[in-house]
């Protein structure tokens, strides 16, 4: 296991998250015009909540190397452990790469769909892990949005 | 297909997910011959199946409470029915007790079970702002931070059999 994290750290991975599902989201359009009007709607959404992370981890800049919330046996650390270990938070994750080998509209969405739920999945950690002060509240409105993504994708993806 | 659920579907499919889970883990279980990893995995299980057991409670109560329920079409009555839907392609899989075919690895099995509780957390996650109320919204609070306690569980039984 890593060093734990404190809050600045998580936030900054959760907007390299976002920075990733941006650039994801882009490439998708180039790719597949005929569904790029749902891809760079996403890619927008994904440009706000890399905004509020940033906002979050900028008003938590004074205390920088805040801890998460009390967490005695790492447990919260460990969960967010498990998860960096995932590719989305690579900030050279080879997304474009993956995306090269996805022939058709629908093998992207699948892959959006697993994005998204990665995403979800390691923001449920970090509502876990940090204080109402650091911006619980924000990171649960960000998680229902990204839930809403799947939805949208989802709907497309079976419209096809 | 646009499939839109109602309350009791959606528990319904949180319970299959959790009856899901029970059967790999047990499964899992059966192919190993290490002590602490038979162990682990007979515990998830039986973790999982109590999980299923509070889902089940909450669809009886539900009922009670609203005895037309089930004659209710979802979006008539809740605007993220379609939401739900939507995480459903996590809890709708194929028996995971049939994905294990035996010659897999401890990794292997560990991989996947975590990809298992990651479906279900973000599936309960959407679950929670579906529920009507409390106090059954307490208590998928208190199941997505088992979950997650599994993850960490699986991540450390990981370290301990590298």
């Amino acid at each position: 296991m890593g060093m734990p994290f404190n809050a600045d750290e998580v936030f900054e991975m959760a907007e390299q998250i976002e920075r990733n599902g941006v650039k994801f989201y882009r490439d998708a359009a180039k790719k597949f015009p005929q569904v790029d009007k749902l891809f760079l709607d996403l890619a927008e959404m994904e440009v706000k909540h890399e905004k509020t992370f940033a906002e979050m981890r900028k008003r938590l800049s004074g205390t920088q190397a805040e801890p998460l919330v009390f967490d005695p046996d790492g447990e919260a650390q460990m969960y967010l452990q498990v998860m960096a270990d995932d590719h989305v938070f690579d900030p050279n994750a080879d997304l474009t790469g993956q995306l090269a080998g996805k022939d058709t509209p629908e093998a992207v969405l699948d892959m959006a769909i697993g994005l998204e739920r990665d995403s979800i999945a390691f923001y449920v950690g970090i509502k876990e892990a940090i204080s109402r002060r650091a911006g619980k509240d924000k990171v649960e409105d960000i998680i229902k949005e990204e839930i809403g993504h799947i939805a949208i994708l989802k709907k497309q993806l079976d419209s096809l | 297909m646009n499939v839109t659920l109602n309350v009791l579907e959606v528990y319904e499919i949180a319970g299959q997910i959790e009856q899901n889970g029970a059967r790999f883990y047990k499964r899992a279980s059966e192919i190993f011959d290490e002590p602490v990893v038979r162990r682990i995995f007979l515990r998830m299980a039986d973790w999982e199946l109590k999980h299923e057991k509070i889902f089940a409670g909450m669809k009886k109560q539900y009922s009670e409470l609203n005895p037309d329920a089930k004659d209710f079409k979802s979006e008539q009555t809740l605007p993220e029915a379609k939401v739900m839907a939507g995480l459903a392609v996590f809890g709708i899989r194929p028996n995971p007790s049939d994905e294990l075919s035996g010659k897999e690895r401890v990794s292997d099995v560990l991989k996947r079970a975590i990809e298992k509780e990651k479906d279900s957390i973000v599936f309960y996650s959407g679950l929670k702002d579906f529920t009507p109320a409390e106090p059954a919204k307490s208590k998928i609070d208190e199941i997505i931070t088992e979950e997650l306690r599994h993850i960490r569980i699986l991540s450390k039984l990981g370290e301990r059999t590298a």
